[in-house]
């Protein structure tokens, strides 16, 4: 249960290459914060630097208020999960797991305790006499964790730990660890690429690309209101579609004008926007704020337009539906299975412009 | 883990599998075979006439110790047993012990140290050191031999087992060092990090992970050593002199050579004795020579 702070923290190798730049992230007790973001944007070179694996070029990293730049790995009292696994081979699952213990010189009878109750929380302990090669994927994703939490350290820092597991029991570890991070109580750090795993289980997530922090946020405000173009395009699969745009007054009306595309914009909207008309912006619907008329919910403030059918993705409970309009532009809808589009068909559907962003196309960050 | 597909049941087998399966193999065993027979011949001749009477020895060839009728009574241990007592070869035997084990254990700890800290602790240089060690390899032995016997003249180690030790530890250095840096560099970086993180400093990451998973490169380094100190002449002689106390087997049977090389009984079990040691000494490693080691160690 500590308190972590990045203060200006920047990672620059010797090659010249900046993985961090200037990371600025205060993370509470207790949470279990994840750092997401595409391969390379410097979310596992973040947390290398916090474990003591990497060191810190510029600014501090500050553990309970004491500053750990100088610190090795051992004497920062965290635990890590690797995204391998790194068990000891040579050792059984009960050494890989009281190895830490060992090295603290722990008495055997309380090794022995606290390895056994680790182990039965991950139910684990008919696997304590196996080699780490005798054990199947899952089995070693949890013996990893076992290792971590027989330590009861300060923090736990987790590197794409589910990676390597197959789509099913994905799904399952990562209930367990919520579970896990709720029983323990315990400051969790999460590095993950895949958003879902962020949205369903961090109680604040980082979003972080090409070394640079984008926004930090709960799940919720992080989907419903990303600050820029980035994190409203990583968030949320399939991915928001953006098309480029100007506002346009007409009267007392706001238009957004995206090519052939005629917005109107709601009522309650319009003194937020007035700033910003003929500026080049860019304009943000997600997938799902796109309906068949047909099917339409109540409470959404539909503006219909027409677009043609190119791919059609039936998944069951909705359709992935390729959209095109007359410019060319792209872009994907999910609408109810039960619309049946087929390709080449053109087809009429409604935006919900009460669920839009709009992005300054220079800077890509929302407007405010 | 490499998985090897299920063999087939021998009566999913058709004759004409069979008989493809016997030509594709007949150029490898041919060849395995004849390497084999070339290699064991001398040896087992060498063997025969160690067992035999002295002037059987001169007269016929051990080939023909095979023409019937089977006569146990041509061979007797009598060569041996002078060889061992008469000829000093027993203490030689003694003496190349006491000369090779440690000039083995030596050279093994440093440089399985020395290579840790080359593939794994940062410091300024050690590319440098690496490179510089990796050059040794080329100096030849010969060039080194009257500078060091200076030296150990001076200091006093000349005759001495701690100059042998000292001087094969430095010639087998660099080699080791060379093969185990490259062997524990290959070692997976996330288990030294998960290692470090659990609170293991350097000492233990070398001592619990890293010579574990190093036996097999630690183990072929220690036959290659344990051969080269144990058939060597030439440091022997240079640095321990002509002192039977301390001459190892190879000088032995270098004087058993040029006293009498008409003694043919002598050397031939002098030459099995001096084999017996490096034989035994393969077979006992060959366990750690295991393939998979890191198996389950990192990825699923």
């Amino acid at each position: 249960m500590v308190h972590i702070v990045f203060e200006q923290v920047t990672k620059q190798y010797d090659n010249g290459f900046i993985a961090v730049k200037d990371l600025n992230l205060d993370i509470g007790e207790d949470e279990f914060l994840v750092l997401v973001g595409p391969s390379g944007c410097g979310k596992t070179t973040s947390l290398r630097l916090l474990a003591g694996l990497e060191t810190i070029s510029q600014g501090n990293i500050y553990i309970d208020g004491k500053r750990v730049n100088e610190m090795s790995p051992r004497e920062r009292d965290i635990a890590m999960v690797f995204q391998s696994y790194a068990l000891y081979p040579h050792m059984s699952v009960f050494e890989n797991m009281a190895f830490s213990l060992r090295l603290q010189g722990t008495p055997k009878a309380e090794m022995q305790n606290r390895v056994q109750a680790a182990a039965t929380q991950l139910g684990i302990e008919e696997l304590l006499d196996r080699k780490p090669k005798q054990l199947s994927g899952g089995q070693r994703q949890r013996v990893a964790v076992g290792r971590a939490i027989v330590r009861d350290p300060a923090a736990f820092l987790m590197d794409e730990p589910l990676s390597n597991l197959d789509a099913k029991l994905r799904v399952q570890a990562r209930a367990e660890l919520s579970k896990l991070h709720k029983k323990l109580g315990t400051t969790f750090i999460y590095v993950t690429h895949d958003q879902v795993e962020a949205m369903t289980m961090g109680s604040r997530i980082a979003v972080m690309n090409g070394g640079i922090l984008q926004q930090v946020d709960t799940p919720q405000n992080l989907y419903d209101h990303p600050n820029n173009v980035f994190v409203a395009g990583f968030m949320g699969s399939p991915a928001m579609n953006f098309f480029k745009a100007t506002l346009q007054s007409e009267g007392d009306e706001l238009f957004i004008q995206a090519g052939a595309l005629r917005l109107p914009i709601a009522g309650e909207w319009r003194s937020r926007y007035q700033a910003h008309i003929d500026t080049p912006l860019i304009f943000g619907i997600r997938p799902e704020n796109i309906y068949n008329p047909k099917f339409a919910p109540p409470g959404i403030h539909p503006f219909d337009i027409e677009a043609t059918v190119s791919v059609v993705e039936m998944m069951g409970h909705e359709e992935i539906v390729y959209l095109a309009l007359a410019d060319g532009h792209e872009f994907l809808a999910r609408i109810d299975p039960r619309s049946r589009f087929t390709p080449g068909e053109t087809v009429r559907v409604s935006f919900d412009m009460n669920r839009f962003h709009l992005f300054d196309q220079a800077s890509e960050h929302v407007l405010v | 883990m490499t998985l090897l597909p299920e063999p087939r049941s021998p009566q999913a087998l058709t004759f004409m599998d069979r008989v493809e399966q016997v030509l594709t193999a007949a150029p490898v065993h041919f060849v395995v075979i004849a390497i084999a027979v070339i290699w064991t011949l001398p040896t087992a001749g060498l063997l025969i006439s160690s067992f035999r009477q002295p002037d059987a020895l001169i007269e016929s060839g051990w080939w023909t110790v095979f023409t019937p009728p089977l006569n146990l009574d041509q061979f007797h241990l009598g060569n041996y047993a002078d060889v061992l007592a008469g000829q000093g070869m027993g203490q030689a035997f003694l003496n190349s012990l006491i000369i090779t084990i440690p000039a083995t254990v030596m050279p093994i700890e440093i440089a399985t140290f020395a290579a840790y800290a080359l593939a794994w602790m940062r410091f300024p240089g050690r590319q440098l050191l690496f490179v510089l060690i990796v050059g040794l390899l080329v100096v030849p032995l010969q060039m080194t031999l009257i500078p060091v016997l200076r030296a150990y003249n001076a200091l006093g180690l000349s005759g001495t087992f701690l100059g042998v030790w000292l001087a094969h530890t430095g010639y087998g250095l660099p080699l080791g060092i060379y093969l185990l840096r490259n062997y524990i560099g290959t070692l997976p970086r996330n288990l030294i990090e998960a290692a470090a993180v659990d609170g293991a400093s350097h000492l233990k990451i070398f001592t619990r992970i890293v010579v574990p998973l190093s036996t097999p490169a630690i183990a072929s380094f220690a036959v290659f050593q344990f051969l080269w100190v144990w058939n060597d002449l030439l440091v022997a002689l240079v640095y321990l002199g002509g002192n039977q106390n301390v001459a190892p087997v190879t000088l032995v049977l270098r004087n058993l050579v040029g006293d009498r090389g008409q003694d043919w009984h002598l050397l031939t079990a002098g030459a099995f004795i001096s084999m017996i040691v490096p034989l035994l000494v393969f077979f006992a490693l060959q366990r750690y020579f295991v393939r998979g080691l890191l198996a389950g160690s990192i990825k699923g």
